[in-house]
Parts: C-alpha cells; sequence; structure tokens
C-alpha cells in the first residue's frame, strides 16, 4: 500500500518528519517499507498484514499515526444535504444472494460533467500506483483508498431496466470487463441489469456499464461482499483488483454509507453533479459493536511483565477500544468496527503490547534447565557423513523436482508424485530417487574439468502406491573411484553405524546398473539397497561423459538398524600369526563363497580373520581362471601358536579350496 | 679462591665452548660445567666453608658467573645449531613440494548451517524432531489458525499434490510450505513441557531466483511449558542469536503478524557487516531480518488438545538458506543446489 505523506497529514498531522512516523509505525508493527521521494512528494509504502485490512486505507493509517505520536485524527469535513437525499428512487435493487451479498448501498448522482479529475487528487492516485480515468472514476478510487471501501460507478442509463439484481452467474454468462477482457460468470456472484451481468461482485465492472465521457447520471455502488465467496471467484478467474484485495480481507461496515456518501459530495464538488441525489440500503440500520470480557491479568501472564493498568487502558481508548465496565479486573470492552482482527485476550494484550514498545518488555529468561536427548537420526548421519567425507565425498543438496515427467530410476516402487503450481496445473514431479540428481551434479563437475566426481547426499524420494502417498529419506552416493572405492566407502558408512557385521552384498539386477556389475546390499538378511556402475544409458540422459558408480540405501531402514553405541570388548594381547596364500580357482568363483569355505576349513577357535588383498587374471594364469590372494591371521587366545600349527591350517584351507572349488595353490 | 680465580675459570669455559665444533660438543662441555656434577656446582658447595662475611658477596659472583657461563653456552649451541649437519645432495628432499593430501570431503553448507543451529537450540534444551514433507492441508494450515480460502494462507504458495482422489478427502495432499506442521504433530505426540526444534525442507510455488527456491530449509522451534511468557521468547532468542551471529550481536523485536502465534513479532539481528552503523546490506538500518516468532496462539494450543489457561508457549521459524547465506557471505541462494565444485570446495 502505497500513498503521500501529504495525503496522510490530511488526516493526522503530526510535523514530524516522514522518516520519524515511519520508524514509529514500524516499531508499532505497520511496516514501512520504504520512504521515496517523487515528484517532490514523499511516498510511504506499508506492507500490511493479512490481519489489519483497516490499514489499507490512508484513514486507517492515520489512525495508526495519531496512536504511535498522540496526535488526533481529523476526518474529512464534507456535509451531504440530507433533505435531497429522500427523493423515491427511480430505479431497483434486488439483493438475491443475501448471505453473499449482506448490505448493499445503491446511490445515484445526475447530470454529471465527466472529464479530468482535480489535480491533487490524480496527484495522489498517481503516487498510489494508478492511472487517471476520469473524475467519477478517480473518485471511486480516492475514496477506496481514503477509507478502505470499494466503491464501483455504473452509467446508469446503461442499466437495463434501471435495474441492479445481486445473483449468481448463470451459465454461459459472459462479461467483458473494464481491463477489456472476457470472464465466464457461471456461478459467480455478479451484479447484474434485468438482462445480464454487468459486475463480478467485489472483483471488478463490466466494459459495458462503465462511465464515459458521455456518461450523464451514475448509480454508485458501496457493498459488502462475503470474503471467501470473493476469493473463490479471484481465483477462479485469476483476476484480482484493489476492490477483491480489500473484500477478502474485510472492510469496515461503518465505512459502507460514509464511502457513498462521501463519493458523491466529491462529484458534486469536483464533476458538477446536481445535488439531488437517491438511495436505496439493505441494511440502514447498524449492528452493535462486538464486545469482549479481558482479563486485564492476561497481559502479564503473555508477556511476563505487566503494563500499568492506566497505560493499558489509555492504548487500548486510543486505539478506538472502548471499554464500557470495569469488574475486578475484568474489562468489558467493545471492539472498534474496523477491527474484525480482535477476538480474543491475546489479540487485546498484543495491541497493548505493540504500541507500549516490544523493547519495553524484558529479555529475560527464566526458563529452567532443560535436557536435549540427541535424536537417533541425527546421529546417524552425523557418523555416516563424516565416513563419507573422509573417504573424499563431498555434500550436496539438489532439488526434490525431476524436472521431467516420467519415472526415472526409481528407489521408490509406485507411480511418480506430480504437484500442482499456482496455476492449478500439474508443474513437477518429485524425484523418485536420487540417482538422478546425483548424475546432474557429476555433469556440472564434468562441466568445469572434473574428471567425474564423488557425491552424496541424504534426502526424501516419494511415490504413490496403493497405500497412498510415499516418502523416504534415502542415502545416495556416487563415485568415480569404480565399484570397490565405493564399496569401500559404504563399508565405512556400516562399519560406523555398527552394522558392518550384518550387511551382505549379492550380485543382483537394476535397470538402470549395468549387469554382472551390480549388487544388492542387506542388513541381516532384509535387503536396503543396491551399488552398482550406471548403466551408460542413464549416464547419456544426464549428460555424463565418465561411467560413475553410484548407491542407493534405504536411510530410514539403517537409522533403525544403526548400532552407534560402543563398549568396550576384551581384546588378545598374545602374538598373531599371519600367512599368505594366493590360488588358482575359476574365474566365476565368488569370493564370498571362498571366504567361507576359508572359515569353514580352518582350525576352530584359531582363525581370527580371512583379508582378502589381491586379484589377478592375466600372464601366468590359464585363461577362464583366476588367482586369488588372502592372508589369514591365527591366534590362540591362551598361547603362542607354532608354526606347525600354522602350517597346517594353511594345509587344511588349501585343501578344503582344492575339494571345493578345483583350485590350485599358486606358487 | 679469589675473584681472579672466577675470571680464570670463565676464560678456560669461553675457550672449551670455542673448541666445541658441533652441537652434541657443545652440549657435552655446557653439562660438565653448568650440570649437576659440573665444576661451577663445586664452587657453590666450597661456599659453606667461608666465614659468614664473605659469603654474601662471593655467592654474589659465583652466581653471575653461572649466569654468565649458561648465556655463552646457549649463545653457542645456537651458532652451532644454525650450521649444522650437511646433508648427503642425494638425500635432500623439495620440501616446498605440496603435501600428498588425501581428497577429504566437504560439507554442504545448509546441512552445516542447520546442524550449528541445532546445536545452538540443544544447549537450551530443545531437542530436535522431524516429520512428513508431503502434508495435509488440516496441519498445514487448518490446525494452525490458518483457514483455508483466507488471505493469512496467501503468503503460503502451495504446492498442492496431483491426486485424483483429492476431492473425496477432508484435506488436500500438499507438500508442506513451513516447518509448522510439525508442532502439531509434536503436541499430539506428548504432553507439555515440551522443547523442540524442527529442520526441515519446505516448498513454495516460488519461481528460483537470486533469493527464493521452490525447496528449501527452515528451522522451526516450539517451547510449550507452564507460564512461558514473552519475556522468555525474548531471552532464548537472544542468547541464541549471540551464539549464531557472535557475541555482540544485539536483537530488535517488531510487532508483526503470524496466524499461528498471538502477539507475534519478527527478530532482527544487528547486521553483520557494519555492526549497526548502517551499509547496503542493511539498506542503511543497521539490522537485517532473520526470523519470525510469537506465543503460541491459543486456537493452535486447542486444536493440540493442549489447555491454553494452564499451557503457554512461543514458537519461532528462520530460513537456513537465508542464515547461511548471511553467515557466509553467500550473494545467491542458488548456488547451494547448483553443484558447482569451485563453490562445494569452498566449505
Ligand atoms: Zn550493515
Amino acid at each position: 500500500m502505497k500513498f503521500t505523506i501529504d495525503w496522510l497529514s490530511d488526516y493526522c498531522r503530526t510535523g514530524l518528519p516522514a522518516a520519524t512516523v515511519a520508524e514509529l509505525l514500524t516499531k508499532a508493527g505497520i511496516k514501512v517499507e520504504g520512504l521515496e521521494e517523487r515528484g517532490g512528494e514523499t511516498v510511504f509504502e506499508l506492507e500490511v498484514t493479512a490481519n489489519r485490512p483497516d490499514c489499507l486505507s490512508v484513514i486507517g493509517v492515520a489512525r495508526e499515526v495519531s496512536v504511535v505520536t498522540g496526535k488526533p485524527v481529523v476526518e474529512p469535513p464534507f456535509k451531504l444535504e440530507t433533505t435531497r437525499t429522500m427523493r423515491s428512487p427511480d430505479w431497483m435493487l434486488d439483493v438475491q444472494e443475501p448471505e453473499l451479498c449482506p448490505r448493499y448501498v445503491g446511490r445515484t448522482v445526475k447530470g454529471l460533467k465527466v472529464g479530468p479529475a482535480p489535480g491533487l487528487l490524480r496527484q495522489r492516485l498517481e503516487a498510489v500506483g494508478l492511472r487517471s480515468v476520469n473524475n467519477a472514476v478517480d473518485i471511486t478510487n480516492y475514496v477506496l483508498y481514503e477509507c478502505g471501501q470499494p466503491l464501483h460507478a455504473f452509467d446508469l442509463d446503461k442499466l437495463s431496466g434501471r435495474s441492479i439484481l445481486v445473483r449468481r452467474g448463470k451459465a454461459g454468462e459472459k462479461l467483458k470487463a473494464i481491463d477489456g477482457r472476457e470472464y465466464d460468470c457461471a456461478g459467480a456472484l455478479v451484479i447484474a441489469d434485468a438482462e445480464k451481468p454487468v459486475a463480478i461482485a467485489g472483483v471488478m465492472g463490466g466494459k459495458d456499464t462503465e462511465v464515459t465521457e458521455g456518461t450523464k447520471d451514475i448509480l454508485l455502488e458501496s457493498a459488502v461482499f462475503d470474503p471467501v465467496a470473493v476469493r473463490r471467484t479471484s481465483r477462479k478467474l485469476g483476476l484480482a483488483s484493489d476492490s477483491s484485495y480489500r473484500f477478502q480481507r474485510g472492510v469496515d461496515p461503518a465505512r459502507v454509507d460514509w464511502a457513498s456518501r462521501r463519493a458523491i459530495y466529491l462529484m458534486r464538488e469536483h464533476a458538477g453533479a446536481r445535488p439531488d441525489t437517491s438511495h436505496l440500503d439493505t441494511r440502514p440500520e447498524s449492528a452493535p459493536k462486538r464486545q469482549l470480557q479481558f482479563k486485564v491479568a492476561a497481559i502479564a501472564r503473555v508477556l511476563g511483565r505487566d503494563v500499568e493498568l492506566p497505560m493499558a487502558r489509555r492504548i487500548l481508548e486510543t486505539l478506538g477500544f472502548e471499554i464500557r465496565e470495569d469488574l475486578d479486573g475484568v474489562w468489558r470492552i467493545a471492539i472498534p468496527t474496523w477491527r474484525s482482527d480482535v477476538a480474543r485476550d491475546v489479540d487485546l494484550v498484543e495491541e497493548i503490547a505493540r504500541v507500549h514498545g516490544y523493547d519495553r518488555i524484558p529479555t529475560s529468561p527464566r526458563v529452567h534447565i532443560a535436557l536435549a536427548p540427541p535424536n537417533p537420526a541425527d546421529e546417524a548421519s552425523a557418523a555416516a557423513k563424516d565416513a563419507l567425507r573422509a573417504s573424499g565425498h563431498d555434500e550436496v543438496l539438489t532439488l526434490s523436482f525431476t524436472g521431467k515427467s516420467a519415472a526415472e530410476a526409481p528407489f521408490l516402487a509406485g507411480e511418480p508424485v506430480g504437484v500442482l503450481g499456482k496455476t492449478g496445473k500439474r508443474e513437477e514431479q518429485m524425484r523418485q530417487g536420487l540417482l538422478p540428481s546425483l548424475l546432474d551434479a557429476v555433469r556440472m563437475h564434468e562441466a568445469y574439468g572434473e574428471k567425474g566426481a564423488d557425491l552424496f547426499e541424504i534426502a526424501k524420494v516419494y511415490a504413490k502406491d496403493p497405500r497412498g502417498f510415499q516418502e523416504r529419506s534415502i542415502l545416495g552416493v556416487v563415485s568415480s573411484r569404480g565399484f570397490a572405492a565405493l564399496k569401500g566407502a559404504l563399508e565405512n558408512v556400516l562399519d560406523r553405524l555398527g552394522l558392518l557385521a550384518h550387511c551382505s552384498f549379492r550380485p543382483a539386477e537394476r535397470g538402470h546398473l549395468v549387469p554382472g556389475r551390480t549388487a544388492s546390499v542387506s542388513i541381516d538378511g532384509r535387503e536396503i539397497g543396491a551399488i552398482g556402475e550406471v548403466s551408460p544409458a542413464l549416464a547419456a540422459a544426464h549428460d555424463v561423459r565418465t561411467r560413475p558408480c553410484a548407491a542407493e540405501l534405504d536411510w530410514d531402514a539403517l537409522v533403525a538398524a544403526a548400532k552407534l553405541r560402543r563398549r568396550f570388548g576384551e581384546f588378545p594381547t598374545l602374538p598373531a600369526v599371519q600367512r599368505d596364500i594366493a590360488v588358482v580357482l575359476d574365474r566365476q568363483v565368488a569370493w564370498a563363497d571362498v571366504e567361507q569355505a576359508v572359515r569353514a576349513a580352518a582350525p576352530a577357535g584359531l582363525l581370527e580373520s580371512v583379508q582378502f588383498f589381491d586379484l589377478y587374471e592375466g600372464k601366468g594364469i590359464p585363461p577362464g581362471r583366476k588367482s586369488v590372494a588372502f592372508s589369514i591371521t591365527l591366534r590362540a587366545p591362551d598361547r603362542t601358536l607354532t608354526s606347525e600349527e600354522a602350517d597346517k591350517a594353511v594345509q587344511a584351507v588349501v585343501a578344503a579350496l582344492s575339494q571345493k572349488f578345483q583350485a590350485t595353490l599358486r606358487q | 679462591m679469589s675473584d681472579t680465580d672466577l675470571a680464570a675459570l670463565q676464560q678456560e669455559f669461553t675457550t672449551a665452548l670455542a673448541a666445541a665444533k658441533d652441537a652434541a660438543s657443545a652440549e657435552r662441555v655446557k653439562s660438565d660445567w653448568l650440570g649437576r656434577t659440573g665444576k661451577l656446582r663445586s664452587l657453590t658447595e666450597q661456599l659453606g666453608k667461608l666465614p659468614p662475611d664473605q659469603k654474601k658477596a662471593r655467592g654474589k659472583a659465583i652466581n653471575d658467573l653461572k649466569l654468565a657461563c649458561e648465556a655463552a653456552a646457549e649463545a653457542r649451541l645456537r651458532e652451532l645449531s644454525a650450521s649444522g649437519p650437511k646433508a648427503a645432495p642425494a638425500d635432500v628432499i623439495d620440501v616446498t613440494l605440496p603435501g600428498a593430501r588425501p581428497r577429504l570431503g566437504r560439507r554442504h553448507p545448509i546441512y552445516a548451517t542447520m546442524d550449528e543451529m541445532r546445536a545452538i537450540f540443544a544447549k537450551l534444551g530443545f531437542e530436535a524432531a522431524y516429520g512428513p514433507e508431503i502434508e495435509t492441508a488440516y496441519y498445514n494450515f487448518v490446525s494452525l489458525n490458518i483457514p483455508l480460502d483466507h488471505p493469512a494462507a496467501e503468503p503460503f504458495d502451495t504446492w498442492y499434490l496431483d491426486d485424483p482422489d483429492a476431492a473425496t478427502r477432508p484435506y488436500r495432499f500438499l507438500l508442506r510450505s513451513h516447518t509448522s506442521p510439525v508442532q502439531m504433530h509434536v503436541m499430539e505426540g506428548r504432553k507439555p513441557p515440551i522443547r523442540v526444534v524442527v529442520p526441515g525442507k519446505v516448498f513454495r510455488t516460488d519461481p528460483a531466483d537470486a533469493s527464493h527456491l521452490p525447496v528449501f530449509h527452515q528451522m522451526e522451534g516450539l517451547m510449550v511449558e507452564e507460564n512461558v511468557t514473552f519475556a522468555d521468547l525474548k531471552g532464548v532468542l537472544s542468547i541464541a542469536m549471540k551464539e549464531l551471529f557472535g557475541a555482540k550481536t544485539e536483537t530488535r523485536f517488531r510487532p508483526s503478524f503470524f496466524p499461528f502465534t498471538e502477539p507475534s513479532a519478527e527478530v532482527d539481528v544487528s547486521c553483520l557487516l557494519c555492526g549497526g552503523g548502517g551499509c547496503p546490506a542493511c539498506k542503511g538500518s543497521g539490522w537485517i531480518e532473520v526470523l519470525g516468532c510469537g506465543m503460541v496462539h491459543p486456537r493452535v494450543l486447542e486444536y493440540a488438545k493442549i489447555d491454553p489457561e494452564k499451557y503457554s508457549g512461543f514458537a519461532f521459524g528462520m530460513g537456513v538458506e537465508r542464515i547461511a547465506m548471511l553467515k557466509l557471505g553467500v550473494p545467491d541462494i542458488r548456488h547451494f543446489i547448483r553443484s558447482h565444485p569451485l563453490f562445494l570446495r569452498q566449505w
């Protein structure tokens, strides 16, 4: 909301510099976003929150200025001779939807001379950001900005049957609005004449009945429309206006007739209109003010400090609240008509606090100390991220949207989840896996001269399945250093999570990973993800030129399984014996099976560990065979092993491998 | 012995030191003279035999000699170690070559900032809580006193899910547009006292530009206990802001509006760059807006079935990207999601 300080001064003359007024208002919660010099005028720009539609008018802001400066509010003085307003109307009003239009005030004015508006009025509207149209239209806008009540002027002679009907639009009814575009009126609340809609109620008037140079007589509308109805219509039509903005937030019922009279007065003064006028009002009696029982103890209870009661009383009264009764610390308060936002004790406490000053509330926490137990997910992620960074992986942050319409490399089973943007159309799709985002990050690295990238992220992925919408946190990692390096990094993560002994990697297939170079990852036999080389097709789809390896693991499952608490374990102190063994066996024999056979064959209680250290194929090894080298560590808890015992163990291992896999000892 | 003897001893020591051609021999000379069984030590032992009137002067003379010898020994050692033994040319390495650094991964600044913020509030007794990113309009709006079809819902430009069954559901599904729904889940799940912070992703239909992203992060805080007041809110946040931005940081509370708190406030901190004097970063005001907060609206407590007559609380929320940009001087929010290698390696 913008307006000139000169206009504001009409209703509250402070004698203070604009910057001081701005600071005082901001301190009281009416945020002045900017002060701008334009054409010798200082223009205020306010950010008005949704709860304060009363500040969407210059008079409303003047009231706040009065509260923070102590200077009085001066309402614009005008007089509309009442004797002439009683003439019986030569037009008709029928509100068929009183729920959606609780009040409609129509006034006619005749003999208008349409022309340019007076200079001051034009200047003020231009500062607000409005284009001057003509004196009649400018006056309706001027009064709207002055008091917050939207008005609309119809050319009375163009209203068929000289009638105003407030009804719902019928199927097929259309309206060409003053913005020149055509809108579908079906179902919307409209203002109609005897034949057709002439305005979309509370939003915009029609082109055909607008005030033009030839207009002589005007019917001026000042009404109240249901906020939700206006909002829905405005959204449905994609059409917003100063009027719809105010109706959605609620207008001051006490200004409806005032605004109508004020505009007619100005039309007489500045547009040559004749003094005679007629008017119809569907609810001329004013509703009693809402009342609230305010327990003053709430002030100290909410703020943590007392505000002296005379001060609290003064603040509320300057804001327009009437304290009608004071019974044992309970004030019966009448709420001003323009403050529909005030409904409870706390609302009044806020009024007192903001005017009294938030800086007068002490900054003294007397909160008692409390424990904040660590969240297991946070502990697990700190451990996992540590391990990944230690193996050279950078953490990335990527968007949760795919930017694509089809599912790609999904981790979570089901349909992709689409989301609707402002227009109500499906604009984006939630990712079902992290791999596509990570590949885009790899491409970014390649584009800047890197040979691939080592990256990770823990984030959610989404899908829709028969049970409903699903989301799951997953850990995604990409590596430029091959399968073994990535697997090693994952093993470090699993080690930090206390899960290394619980995990297994098995050959597996995934659509987006290269067959034969892919493994599933399981914890205690339950599959939680996969690791493998990214398929050339998927890499190409993301313009990735290298051949990255990638892994995705169900992070929620890892957190649930993680064993982060450590306890001391007794460890052997006697020396161990280590022997290296190299065997030649068939290429397709898996190391996991070799290791299992070694463990089974070694003398019970002596084998401490089996450690793979080399794989060799090629020169010196027959085709279809491979050489596998590993070391075994033997240790007895109670004595030092002799070299004969160790030799016997090696023989047993070699014999078992030879029997099971036709392995031969490599010399 | 006389003072002349002492002068002779000093001369003898100086000659011995000069004769030492490397550090080891100089050390040996030093310990022969000044060590526990050294020559000068025996002088001190002889002091006892002197008549008392001579003892004092003699003691001082011996001590002076000792100090002079020690200084001479140190000087000689320094001199010798500076020249030192020479390495064979073949053994010389170029110590100016870079170290063989193992590649060390970096934390992403957003997650790092979030961790830092979480740790600060953990010290104040706030534990971390998490909640779903796919929410219903009930939790995102209604239960937080934001009526649907009301302008108060407008600042939360919300992504609704594409859901063929939307019409049959009491509340539509959406991507949470703030972390506040987790407040409600926490309050429904346990009784006060409650102190939690909620870090996490939030979603808005804002197109990406230098200061907006459609997906970003917030950290929400909630405290509900008996007799919690606005003064407590001010106290807790002032301390937290000092921890986050530095001990000299001042905070300013300005009245504002959020549907789920009453009274509500926006919090400014003194500008990190100019310290409050005014500069382009703070548009000359000396203050920078960092968070929104307020006393939990009694309506919200009622939705959570917590008695607002018995309990009160405060809530606050801040944008993690905004705080990271301020703290780290990142000029464009899109840097965070671009995965540019030269950006990632700055942290
Ligand atoms: Zn500054």
